[in-house]
Parts: structure tokens; C-alpha cells; sequence
């Protein structure tokens, strides 16, 4: 969630001044006809140096690791869809047993070879060093065993989703991890994987990883070597390296990429923000005025949801479905016939009408009138989150224009933060999640577990939402194997999502993402969307298969 | 003698009470910087009670009383051992200012030097020949370089040097593919990529020192002594340094001091401008991060930088002023 505001120093005379000066790039002309230049990725923030830390399960681990440890399956983030990896196939014995067969013929990047007891050790490390498990695996897992070369993990409750979390575990080998004392405060400075590549160098303003010969699918994986360059502090030294062609791809936030990078080389020089899960505007459910549903449908009409993805959000961030899924990714999950019957726009009439039907009134000075008086509320954002904050102040002035008055702070983001998780505010901004299917979004915004009494920390469900049978279908999910009535439980969810309103789905958030096709061919975009280009695990195994030069 | 002791419990009371406060500003701030921590090392799944607890005792995040943990702080503080960083874990706090400092002290050390002495020379210069051509020329110019703010003046060097013509590199403390160490090449390497901050710290410093000097010195030439020492006929030269400069220089040195203190804190706008490695960004990104253990390790070297400076000025103020040592240290 950090990645996406870098705009804390952009200075809007750079922008301007690079495009008056560049006309000629230094990097294009530096590379010999006939050879293929190394690909050089700006991904990997250092701040502002790297520490020599290759852990894969540490959150301040170089982004390098993810190129080095392989996962059991690959899921595709936008529409779950799944490839086998590191286990060839996978089981459910039952709701509260999974089988994973591993692949044969894989070796470590020390020679040994990658076997299911590799496995087992590696989620059983989870559940002996907890601060590990960071995506709660253990959880829901009572055991994981190898069996001969399968490895057979038994769960405590039903939960098929945590399939996702489990085969997305980078997995380590047990030769070198077992040996470790502390594997929490391990920084793994000679990495040992089955991935596609292997250190080369490092340095803490640069490292490079080469291809390993010995990959399990070498054949599929072209790009020999890769500079990871620290990626500057100052967000205008990025873009003016940007500009100049340094990096064959990006993940840098620019206001204005067309100007500072395409138009200098539209030929070669391309982006694709792919779209991640909406954001919502959240509102406190426990409070009134919110805790009436034609109130909150009356903002579904109020807010100009595609003024705030166009303006606010520079057009980068495309305007959200209301149901809350990942379009289009999720275009199979989507019942069209339930969108166009709630029919959701920019409305202020509908939203004045459904207002009025509260028996809310403006009074004389033109401010709406509610049982306590005038309706006002606050509407917290994060400070330097530039967008969110011009979000906020499109909303304030849609509502000023029905009598409702709202003030916008902006607190530190740690504020935010613990604000949201003990209910303190009225409204807000908050990233929706995104990932393989809508089950995750739904459960993590909707679910009572998920939620806690107004001074206690929630752990995603801030706006407070509780609806047993919200409950009963998510956990209905949660037990199903069978595609066919996951579907049909998505789409009662979307119809909540309709009828309720629990959220207010604004805008996708989007994978900074810029690409130079010039050497290296293969990229995802818009028409190939095969990955999502996040340069983290999983998503890089599935790209640098697809990668090569042109 | 009694000033110095003096001096030396004024030293001890405020150490004490930066060290308190700096124990307890971050405690009193709004927020809860371990659930933002959380937050970060949290994956896409939902972290279960045991791995909170075991990510908060491993960043040593207590629920002890204030007096509890503040008796523990002074302990630590006494070990060297300031905890492990948030941002950087598990690295300690110590190891991630052993790795800046370096940087920050060469850097900004050096040319707070230099600044303070050229500038200094300059304003004595500048006030002996005031009035003629070179001394407006020259006074005009600082007063006018060390007017820009800092933030653009640094872009434009960058974008003209570093980007336009590509003479200096745009960022960075030496060349990405070398390791640190004592050979040539790496040395020059650092020289080479020091050239562009040191020369926007100079060029916007500079004005500062040689003003103040300048304005100091033509107080002095003013003075009766120095009427006096003329009318004795000592040579000119004599006059301007050893009668003038020496009381002029006073309140600058106790400037001097005191950016040396601040040299520790590094440069925090050179130093995000030019990517540098020092304690500037650090002390930034500790900051960004809502980091706790780093930012107060931080301020902790900051603070000892800071006081120390003030008490060496302070004997150094006795040395060259023997108006405080007859005075017995009221003045």
C-alpha cells in the first residue's frame, strides 16, 4: 500500500522543463547493434539503499528474492485462474483436506533435490515461528505432512479460499532453512531457490541476477540477466530517468506519464496500469445517518463516482463497478441484469428524491435537516495522498449541493490507520482487496468476523457491516469445491452489495507499470493480460517465462 | 575553572532532559505506530492472534508502564543499543546509522568547513574593502545565491548537469555496481558523485557566513580599539586580523559550533535530491515510515551532536575571548 503515493516531492516544474530539453536519449544510443542489452528493472525502492536481505518471508526483503523462490501453484491475481508449479496437482479430499503432488525432477539452486519434504518443512517453520505466517495460514491448518511425494496439509475448519494463501507460500529448502536458528530474524544472504534465476551480484546500491542454468523450465526463461538499480528517493530523479530510457521497466507513479515518458519514444515506450481491487469510500455504519440504507443509496447517486476516477484520480484509476468486482477480469462473476437493475449513476435528483424520502429536509439557510439538526460529518484521508485528498474534496462538493456538509481532515496515515480499525470516524477512503476472485474482496469487507465493536481494532471490516446471511454465504463458500454454486453465492453477494450498500466502491487502484519494448518483448497488457505486473511473488514466475528478446 | 563546571552540569541537565523528551514525544503522538506496522507486515491473508504477538515482541513493542519502559530506555541507551528498525528490520537501529553516518559526516562535514572558512574570509575581505566594486559585487552575489530555495536550486543543478549534459551522475553516494571499501576507484567514485550536492551546499551556505562576518567586522573596524591601534600605526594587516577579526569572529564561531552539531542530522533536502545514503535520508525515512526506534536513535545522535558542539564552542569561546576567563564566566 505504500507503493502507490510518490508524488510527496513531485515538483511540476520538472515535468515541464524535461519536455522542452530532451530531444535525444542517452541510453538507446549506447547499445552495440546486435547484442541485447541487460534488462534493467526500477521496481525495488532500497530507501535508499538495500539491505543485504533475501529472506522471502520478511516484508523488508529485496525485491530480488521473489525471482529466486518459486510457490507451489501460480494464481492469477485478476481472475484466479491457476497454473501449476512447484506441485503438479492438487486435491480436495474433502472441505477440511488438501493434497498437493509435487514435480519431480526439480533441484535446488545448490544441486539438491526439491522434494515434498521441502514442503512440509516450510509451512511447519510457519507454525513454529508464527511472526512468519503473516498470511494466517495456521489459522486454519491443524497439520501438514509429506507423503511420499505428496504433501498432505489437514485443516482445523473448512476453508477452501485458504488454498490461495497456502499454494502462494514461497517454499524453501529444508537442507539450508532447517539449520537456521532464528528464520525471523534470518537475512538469507546467499539465497538458495528453485526459481527461475540466481544472485549474481550485490551491492547496496545495485544488484544483478542471472539466469539458472539448471531451472526446471530453463527453456522457457530468455532473459539472461537483470540490474536491479535502487530506485531514487526523489520522485523527479525517477522521472527524469524515466524520460532518458534507463530502465527497460518501471513501477513508478508519474502525474503525467504521457508527457514525461511515451512521447519521447512512442514507438517502443508503452504503460499498462493494470487495474487491482476497487478502493471504497467507507461510511460508519454504527452512526447515523449511515446506518440508514436509503441514505447510503442516496450517496451512491450523490457522489460523482466518474468525476472522482477522471479528476481526482488523473483518469489512471478507472471508475469501479458497484458490486465491487475487478472488471474486467471478473466479467464471468458479473450478473449484468442485476447492475442495470439497480442502474447506479451520478444522480443528484435520485439522490435529492431518496433523500426526501427520509424525511430529510433542507431548511431555510439550504442545509439538509435531519432528527439532531443540520447533517454534517468528517471525512478522513490521509495526509500526502494528493489524489485521495482532491477525491475528498469532490465529494464534499457534491454533498454541499444537497444541504449535507462534510469537513475533510487529513491525518497522519497512522491515524488513519488506527482509526479505521477502531470505527473513529465517519467516512473515508480505504484500498478494497484484490486478488483471484471476489470471495476475498466480499469476505474481507462484509464478514462479522472481520469486524469488532466501535474501540476495538476490526481487522478489515472498518465500516462495520454485519448481516448473518452475508455470513452464512460466505461461510457456505468457504466449505464449496464446486465452481457452479460459488458462483451463485458471488452473485447474491453482489446483489447485497447493490441493495445495501455497505460500501461504495470509487475506482480501481492501479499497478504503476511502465514498459520499454525496444530489446524485450513479451510484456502484459490490456489485450495479453496474463500477469499483473506487481514484480512481486507470484506474478514474476509467470512473467519471465513469458519475457524475451526481441 | 568554576565557569567550565558549570558549563559541564548545564551539559548534564540538558542531555537529560532531551534524552526524557525524546522518550516521550513519540509515546504522546497520535496513532499507534505498531499497528501500522502491522499493517506492513501483514500478507494478504489475515495474520492470526499469535503471529500479532509474535511480530510485536520481536519489534519490541511492550505494554509496560511509562516508567518501566523508560527505565529500560536508559539501560538500552547506556549499551548502545537504540532496538531494531522498523523499516529496515532485522536490522538493528545502530547498524542502519553505522551505515549512514559515514556518508553524512564526510559530506556535510566538509563542507560546513569549507563554507565556514571561505565565507568567513570573504566577509573579512569584503568589510576591509567596503564600499569598493568587489565588495558589492560579491556581497550582492551570496546574498543573493544563498536566497534560493534550496529544493528548486538543487532540481535545476540536476536537471542541467546531471540530465541536459550528463557531466555528474543524478543521485546516488557512488557508482551502483561498486562495494563499499578503501580503494581508489571506489574513492573516486564518491568523490565524483559528492560533487554536485557538496557544490548546491556551498553555493547556498556560503551567503550566510561571509554576511555576518562582513557585518561584524565593520562593527569592529568601528571601535575604539581598532581608532586606537591606527593611530599607534600598526600595519594594516595586523589591524584587520588580529585586532578586528578576532572580536568579530566571535559570534560566528558559536554559529560554527552549532552546525557542526547539526552536521549529524545530515542534510535531509541535499540528501533526498541527490539520493544520498547519509543520516538525512535515513532520519526521512524513519520519519515517512512512522519508525519509532530509528527516529529516536536518530535524535538521540542528533541531540549528544548538538549539545556537545555547544559545550566545545563554549570552551573554545574561553580560549579566544579573555573577557569570559577574567569575568569568571558572567558574560
Amino acid at each position: 500500500m505504500n507503493t502507490r503515493r510518490m508524488a510527496l516531492f513531485a515538483l511540476p516544474l520538472i515535468g515541464s522543463l524535461t519536455l522542452a530539453a530532451c530531444g535525444s536519449q542517452g541510453a538507446t544510443s549506447t547499445a552495440a547493434s546486435g547484442s541485447t542489452p541487460p534488462m534493467v528493472l526500477s521496481v525495488d525502492p532500497g530507501s535508499p539503499l538495500y539491505t543485504d536481505n533475501w529472506n522471502p518471508f520478511s516484508p523488508n526483503a529485496v525485491w530480488g528474492q521473489a525471482w529466486i523462490y518459486e510457490t507451489l501453484y501460480y494464481i492469477d491475481a485478476q481472475n484466479g485462474h491457476q497454473t501449476p508449479w512447484l506441485a503438479t496437482s492438487y486435491k480436495w479430499n474433502s472441505p477440511t483436506q488438501l493434497t498437493f503432488t509435487i514435480r519431480p525432477g526439480v533441484q535446488w539452486s545448490n544441486g539438491t533435490p526439491f522434494t515434498a519434504n521441502d514442503v512440509a518443512f516450510t509451512f511447519n517453520m510457519l507454525n513454529k515461528f508464527p511472526a512468519l505466517d503473516t498470511n494466517g495460514v495456521w489459522t486454519v491448518l491443524k497439520s501438514v505432512a509429506a507423503k511420499g511425494n505428496t504433501v498432505v496439509f489437514d485443516f482445523k475448519t473448512p476453508d477452501v479460499p485458504a488454498f490461495t494463501y497456502i499454494a502462494e507460500t514461497p517454499i524453501v529448502p529444508e537442507s539450508i532453512w532447517s539449520k537456521v536458528k532464528n528464520p525471523v530474524t534470518y537475512t538469507d544472504p546467499h539465497p538458495v531457490g528453485t526459481g527461475a534465476y540466481l544472485e549474481k551480484s550485490y551491492t547496496p546500491q545495485e544488484f544483478v541476477l542471472v539466469k539458472n542454468p539448471h531451472y526446471w523450465q530453463a527453456s522457457k526463461v530468455k532473459v539472461q540477466t537483470i540490474d536491479f538499480p535502487v530506485v531514487s528517493e526523489n520522485a523527479n530523479t525517477v522521472w527524469l530517468n524515466l524520460s532518458e530510457g534507463k530502465y527497460t521497466a518501471a513501477n513508478a507513479f508519474a502525474p503525467n506519464i504521457q508527457k514525461i515518458y511515451i512521447s519521447k519514444d512512442p514507438k517502443y515506450r508503452h504503460i499498462w496500469f493494470a487495474p487491482s481491487g476497487a478502493s471504497n469510500l467507507l461510511m460508519n455504519l454504527t452512526k447515523y445517518p449511515f446506518n440508514n440504507v436509503t441514505f447510503r443509496q442516496a450517496m451512491a447517486y450523490a457522489i460523482n463516482r466518474p468525476k472522482v476516477s477522471s479528476k481526482g484520480e488523473y483518469g489512471y484509476e478507472p471508475l469501479a463497478s458497484m458490486t465491487g468486482l475487478t472488471l474486467p477480469a471478473n466479467n464471468a462473476y458479473l450478473d449484468k441484469s442485476l447492475v442495470a437493475q439497480y442502474n447506479y449513476h451520478y444522480d443528484p435528483a435520485k439522490a435529492a428524491q431518496l433523500l426526501s424520502s427520509m424525511g430529510l429536509k433542507k431548511n431555510s439557510q439550504g442545509l439538509l435537516v435531519g432528527p439532531n439538526g443540520p447533517i454534517s460529518f468528517t471525512m478522513i484521508v490521509p495526509t500526502g495522498f494528493s489524489d485521495w485528498i482532491e477525491d475528498a474534496a469532490i465529494i464534499q462538493s457534491n454533498l454541499k449541493a444537497l444541504g449535507i456538509t462534510v469537513n475533510v481532515q487529513t491525518p497522519s496515515v497512522s491515524t488513519w490507520v488506527s482509526d479505521m480499525q477502531t470505527g473513529t470516524f465517519d467516512m473515508t477512503l480505504n484500498f478494497g482487496l484484490n486478488q483471484y476472485n471476489p470471495y476475498f474482496y466480499y469476505e474481507s469487507d462484509l464478514a462479522t468476523s472481520n469486524s469488532a465493536p466501535i474501540g476495538q481494532d476490526a481487522t478489515s471490516n472498518y465500516e462495520r457491516y454485519s448481516n448473518q446471511n452475508v455470513d452464512n454465504l460466505l461461510n457456505e463458500y468457504a466449505q464449496s469445491t464446486s465452481a457452479t454454486q460459488q458462483k451463485q453465492i458471488i452473485d447474491q453477494l453482489e446483489q447485497v452489495m447493490l441493495q445495501q450498500v455497505p460500501v461504495i466502491p470509487m475506482f480501481y487502484a492501479a499497478n504503476w507499470n511502465e514498459y520499454d519494448n525496444r530489446y524485450y518483448v513479451g510484456w502484459p497488457d490490456a489485450s495479453n493480460p496474463y500477469v499483473t505486473p506487481t514484480y512481486a511473488l507470484p506474478d514474476v514466475e509467470m512473467e519471465f517465462t513469458h519475457l524475451k528478446p526481441r | 575553572m568554576r565557569y567550565l563546571v558549570r558549563r559541564g552540569i548545564m551539559l548534564l541537565l540538558t542531555l537529560w532532559s532531551a534524552i526524557t523528551l525524546n522518550f516521550l514525544l513519540p509515546r504522546m503522538m497520535p496513532g499507534n505506530p505498531a499497528e501500522v506496522m502491522l499493517a506492513k507486515f501483514k500478507g494478504k491473508g489475515n495474520m492470526g492472534p499469535q503471529a500479532i504477538h509474535a511480530i510485536k515482541v520481536m519489534l519490541g513493542i511492550s505494554n509496560e508502564s511509562l516508567f518501566k519502559q523508560y527505565l529500560q530506555y536508559w539501560q538500552e541507551i547506556f549499551h548502545w543499543n537504540f532496538g531494531v528498525s522498523y523499516t529496515y528490520f532485522p536490522f538493528s537501529v545502530t547498524h542502519m546509522i553505522d551505515q549512514a553516518l559515514p556518508w553524512t559526516l564526510t559530506l556535510i562535514g566538509v563542507t560546513t568547513v569549507l563554507s565556514f572558512v571561505i565565507g568567513t574570509l570573504l566577509g573579512i575581505w569584503a568589510a576591509w574593502t567596503r564600499g569598493s566594486l568587489l565588495d558589492s559585487v560579491v556581497t550582492s552575489v551570496l546574498t543573493f545565491t544563498s536566497s534560493f530555495p534550496y529544493f528548486w536550486f538543487a532540481m535545476i543543478v540536476v536537471f542541467l548537469l546531471a540530465f541536459v549534459t550528463n557531466v555528474f551522475p543524478n543521485s546516488g553516494g557512488y557508482g551502483s555496481q561498486m562495494s563499499p571499501g578503501f580503494n581508489l576507484s571506489f574513492i573516486a567514485s564518491a568523490v565524483y558523485h559528492s560533487i554536485l550536492p557538496a557544490v548546491t551546499i556551498l553555493v547556498s551556505s556560503l551567503g550566510g557566513w561571509q554576511l555576518q562576518m562582513r557585518n561584524n567586522m565593520i562593527s569592529a573596524l568601528n571601535e575604539d580599539y581598532v581608532v586606537l591601534a591606527r593611530a599607534k600605526g600598526l600595519p594594516e594587516r595586523v589591524l584587520a586580523i588580529s585586532y578586528a577579526a578576532r572580536n568579530a569572529i566571535l559570534p560566528n564561531m558559536t554559529g560554527f559550533a552549532m552546525s557542526l552539531g547539526f552536521v549529524v542530522s545530515g542534510a535531509i533536502l541535499v540528501e533526498l535530491v541527490f539520493s544520498y545514503p547519509g543520516m538525512g535520508t535515513l532520519l526521512y525515512n524513519a520519519v515517512s515510515n512512522e519508525d519509532y526506534p530509528l527516529m529516536q536513535g536518530i535524535f538521540l545522535m542528533i541531540v549528544i551532536g548538538v549539545v556537545m558542539a555547544n559545550f566545545v564552542a563554549d570552551i573554545v569561546n574561553v580560549a579566544l575571548d579573555p573577557r569570559i576567563r577574567r569575568g569568571g564566566g558572567d558574560s
